[in-house]
């Protein structure tokens, strides 16, 4: 049963890490071909914190994940998640000015959708390094 | 809610490296747990005071 149980986890956090690579090397693609290459660095940096903090964990012999990274990570989802749709929402609108501030005659649907990918993921990652330092603490 | 992990844990003699293995949780939960900026599921509370050796109760309180 217990055996069972980590390989379970150990596929979770296979497909997790394959997800969270194609997410990232997409963003990465995306803000260098649009020359923001501040935007891939911070991802890749990131992504690299991410993993060595995993790799510490497992050093160590403790679990690489377990309920306190597991809140950390719904509660930065849970901004991340308003952060989509009000950057969805305020790209819709204010698509003119985005595209003038960025030189362009008219933003691309590829740079809509980066943008509406990459300010979320970013607002995830910033939201997990808060939660990370000051802890969550849901009560009243 | 406050709690007197760090204080049983010392008087045991233990790490907080050791509790987090016992425990089956990362070393920075149990950081948190000490300093009060994570409340524990019940699973933990009754793990961490299992380990400790005492009641649930004496380990966590509301404030």
């Amino acid at each position: 049963m217990k055996r069972k149980g980590r390989v379970a986890g150990k596929a979770r956090v296979l497909v997790g890490l394959a997800v969270a690579i194609m997410v990232i090397t997409g963003a990465v693609a995306w803000a260098w071909s649009i020359s923001i290459p501040v935007v891939a660095v911070i991802l890749v940096l990131v992504a690299v914190y991410v993993i060595w903090r995993k790799k510490a964990s497992m050093d160590a012999g403790t679990p690489m994940e377990d309920e306190l990274s597991k809140r950390v990570v719904q509660k930065a989802a849970y901004y991340a998640y308003f952060a989509s749709m009000y950057t969805a929402l305020g790209v819709s609108m204010f698509e003119e000015q985005i595209a003038a501030a960025a030189g362009l005659p008219a933003l691309a649907v590829s740079d809509v959708a980066g943008i509406v990918v990459v300010v979320p993921v970013l607002v995830l990652f910033a939201c997990i390094f808060y939660f990370q330092r000051k802890g969550v603490l849901d009560e009243e | 809610m406050k709690n007197r992990m760090k204080e049983l844990r010392t008087k045991r003699g233990m790490t907080q490296d050791e509790l987090a293995r016992k425990a089956g949780v990362r070393r920075e939960t149990i950081v948190f747990l000490e300093k009060g900026k994570y409340n524990p599921s019940l699973r933990l509370a009754h793990k961490v005071a299992k380990i400790l050796k005492s009641s649930i109760e004496d380990v966590f309180a509301l404030r």
